[in-house]
């Protein structure tokens, strides 16, 4: 099964591509990205403006999750180069600017090139087809702000902060009058309104499948009150040693019935998640055209997070906002203790599966998730003000208006609806 | 009830150098040995004994969630107390889950309306006529306070006189119940007098509610069908009364006095929950309440007995053996303050991850009255916050690990008003 572009209802897609790394050249592949995470900014990455999420990672076969005596080592003769990530628009736009801007050619080809059959991003056909060649159908991708893309929320954080600023002075200004605010207020207005142009639409959460206006019960809070920084997280459990297939399917199947799902899934009950993804593994696919010299000996789950504050206090909220979920998903994988009904044992489970994440990439690493939700809603409810005919409304009616308007913006439990 | 003279805790328990050692011993000496184990030793078999001390974070909530390999032990002293199918000395049986659904449909979720009107105008009546200097926090408000839901929403209504030896019965009481695994003479003693002033109330108020059911009572409800419901015999309904109120009344106690001391002693949670106050945010006070209580928690250990040979440590490589019949003295205070899950453990954080407070259990056993516990909490220190309270000029004084007088000088005027 390949990975079909598209596939989930945001305005992101994810995709996962796993590439064998060239004989005897692993350890530059992790040279390259232990340098690229001190040296480089990947500012050119964000200035691409459509990519939410990468990270890039070189993890050894050898030191595949191995978490039962009797899982069996892999035996693959080389490593593996592992590049997440989500973005906006079209997955051939996309991958044309991974060619076509010269820089990012360039890192492509430094950080690719030690992959096994990479053929250069130029020319652009063989590059496509080696992409979606090693790419990975993603079984379960959740996204806290799916119908925002990256210049929506760069546009509705302008927005939220010339808000707040403008909150602030009509705070600390004492007896303003009212043609005073009108004379602010307007010049707020022209300020924030070419950033209003890429605004969502009345329910900016929500796209096609799910229920306008949910409420989604929010479980636990943000550590350090979400000032913490994002955490970025790839772990690998193994399902089941090969060739049993019955609880990889069945592991798949729940995924996908949650994926598929119109009620909110357990990820969204976590504050703290901006995306997640699930992708079940069954094999490595080998250099395109060549015979597989070895397979996989078992299945395994790979989990990709980012996520504010601590991996536990996620991973307890998980547990928390489905337990059975978890039972049923990684309760399952092979090393998960026997009736380990627990967040307790969640933790544990998902910490020896980690696997380390070298170079990693978010466009908004200042913001928590509920920020962006927060900027988000405020940017979309700021058209409906801009929209209302004030012409003939007096200057203390529209201050009135503002103050009340305000209070509805600013009310933090909108950014869960 | 039996013998002349009611039964009295706090008398038999003076103040004086042998109570003082002993909150000495308890508050400096035992926290910081059992700090200092969750450090280096969270899993420690007490040498020449048949006893594991549990004080990590993780071992903790291991062991709750084990619950068929690490059972409670209170049997015995559940004979000794007269008390067939108190809920936390029940292992996971059909009886549990019975008494569990019992009670589950007679304290109902809606009723913590009716619980919250009764705790706000019990508080109100209480300090309006209270002069500001020197309230008992303990034994002027939250005991009456307490005892107002026993009477108005249980339908256990007392003469006056019975109310002082039913409250410190109730107690005494429940600390028998959690203590370690050997029964001396001297607790059946304390304990005999002290449960006899229980049971004939609760008997009392029975049979007045079978010949006059009130149905705004918990008790009136069970009656007021004309025959008590087969399914849940008046025997299970007995005990699920006393299991409420012997669960409820000493330790709503204890929480009320711990967090009132950690707010006194700590002006940034005292700034902390009288903001919430004033800002009529009830959800962020129960938060600052919960936090404070994570600081100082209301009991050192509580008791399990290994049910078969096992270990600690599930799900990880480091297993630590357990013999079965081993007693494990299983350590929330220490584990909620374990560095290794808990960053700053010691500091009063409101935004920490509401999962690394455990204080009203974990998993099985969770605390089935907590939304009643909550509500009532949160009535009394909205009350008591109001008014700004400091240290009042008295002495306060604890029986064995219970608060029992605390003074607190009030403000006039009403801060969120």
């Amino acid at each position: 099964m390949r990975a079909a572009a598209g596939q989930f209802p945001s305005l992101q897609q994810p995709i996962t591509a796993i590439t064998p790394t060239r004989p005897g050249m692993s350890w530059l592949a992790w040279l390259l990205l232990t340098l690229g995470r001190w040296i480089a900014t990947l500012k050119m990455v964000s200035e691409l403006e459509f990519i939410h999420f990468a990270q890039w990672q070189r993890v050894r076969t050898k030191n595949l999750p191995r978490l039962t005596p009797d899982q069996p080592a892999e035996d693959f003769a080389y490593d593996f180069f592992v590049f997440t990530t989500n973005y906006n628009g079209d997955w051939d736009q996309y991958i044309d600017t991974f060619a076509r801007v010269p820089h990012i050619r360039l890192g492509m080809r430094l950080l690719w090139g030690t992959s096994q059959g990479f053929p250069g991003p130029i020319p652009l056909r063989t590059f496509k087809q080696y992409i979606h060649y090693h790419s990975y159908p993603e079984t379960l991708y959740y996204s806290a702000y799916p119908a925002s893309t990256v210049r929506n929320i760069e546009a509705a954080v302008a927005v939220k902060a010339e808000l707040q600023k403008f909150a602030n002075v009509s705070s600390t200004t004492k007896a303003e009058t009212p043609a005073a605010f009108r004379t602010r207020h307007l010049e707020m207005l022209k300020a924030i309104a070419p950033k209003l142009g890429s605004a969502p639409g009345v329910h900016p959460f929500t796209i096609e499948t799910s229920e306008p206006g949910e409420a989604i019960p929010v479980l636990g809070r943000l550590a350090g009150g979400g000032k913490t920084g994002q955490t970025l997280i790839a772990a690998m459990s193994p399902i089941e040693v090969k060739p049993g297939y019955e609880v990889t399917n069945e592991i798949a199947a729940r995924i996908a019935a949650v994926s598929e799902s119109t009620t909110p899934s357990p990820f969204a009950k976590c504050p703290m998640l901006h995306f997640a993804r699930l992708v079940v593994l069954d094999d490595l696919i080998p250099k395109l055209g060549s015979s597989p010299a070895a397979s996989l000996r078992t299945n395994y789950l790979l989990f990709v997070a980012a996520i504010d504050g601590e991996l536990d206090d996620f991973l307890d909220c998980l547990h928390a906002a489905d337990p059975k979920f978890v039972q049923d998903v990684w309760g399952r994988c092979l090393g998960y203790p026997e009736d380990g009904r627990g967040p307790v044992f969640l933790r544990r489970y998902i910490a020896r599966s980690l696997l380390p994440v070298q170079l990693p990439y978010v466009a908004f690493p200042e913001h928590t998730a509920l920020d962006i939700r927060g900027a988000v809603s405020i940017h979309a409810d700021m058209l409906d003000w801009m929209a209302a005919d004030r012409h003939s409304t007096s200057d203390a009616e529209l201050m009135a208006e503002w103050q009340s308007w305000l209070d509805q913006l600013f009310d933090g439990t909108r950014a869960f609806r | 009830m039996s013998g002349c003279v009611p039964f009295s805790l706090a008398k038999l328990n003076p103040p004086g150098l042998r109570q003082s050692l002993s909150d000495f011993f308890r508050d400096t000496v035992f926290a910081a040995l059992l700090r200092s184990l969750c450090r280096v030793r969270p899993v420690w078999h007490v040498p020449f004994t048949n006893t594991v001390w549990v004080t990590g974070f993780d071992a903790v909530q291991e062991v709750y969630a084990r619950n068929h390999d690490f059972e409670v032990p209170y049997a015995q002293r559940m004979e000794i107390l007269r008390w067939q199918g108190f809920i936390l000395a029940l292992q996971d049986t059909p009886e549990y889950h019975d008494m569990h659904d019992g009670i589950s449909r007679l304290w109902q979720p809606w009723d913590t309306a009716h619980v919250q009107e009764i705790a706000r105008a019990t508080t109100e009546s209480i300090l309006m006529t209270t002069s500001s200097e020197d309230l008992d926090f303990i034994q002027g408000l939250v005991k009456p306070v307490l005892m107002s839901i026993v009477e108005q929403h249980y339908g256990v209504k007392m003469p006056a006189r019975q109310r002082e030896p039913f409250f410190e019965g109730n107690l005494a009481g429940s600390s028998f119940v959690f203590r370690g695994p050997k029964i001396t003479k001297k607790q059946t003693d304390t304990v005999t007098p002290a449960i006899d002033a229980v049971w004939p109330v609760l008997d009392a108020a029975m049979a007045a509610a079978r010949e006059h059911p009130d149905p705004t009572t918990v008790l009136g409800r069970y009656y007021s069908g004309g025959s008590p419901d087969p399914s849940f015999t008046e025997a299970k309904m007995r005990s699920a009364l006393m299991t409420m109120i012997g669960g409820y009344l000493p330790t709503c106690t204890n929480a009320s006095g711990r967090v009132m001391d950690v707010l006194l002693a700590r002006p940034d949670a005292m700034h902390f929950v009288q903001d919430a106050v004033t800002a009529k945010q009830d959800g962020i006070l129960l938060t600052g309440i919960q936090e404070a209580l994570r600081l100082n928690y209301i009991i050192p250990m509580l008791w399990r007995r290994a049910a078969r040979d096992t270990y600690v440590g599930a799900g990880t490589t480091k297993h630590r053996a357990i013999r079965e019949g081993t007693n494990l003295a299983v350590s929330l205070q220490a584990g909620m303050s374990d560095r290794r899950r808990i960053k700053n453990p010691k500091r009063f954080d409101p935004n920490r991850s509401s999962t690394v407070r455990m204080v009203y259990g974990h998993e099985f056993h969770y605390c089935i009255g907590a939304s009643i516990a909550n509500t009532v909490l949160i009535e009394i220190f909205k009350g008591v916050l109001k008014r700004r309270p400091v240290h009042g000029t008295k002495k306060d004084r604890w029986v064995n690990a219970y608060p029992w007088n605390l003074w607190l000088t009030l403000s006039e005027a009403d801060v969120a008003s």
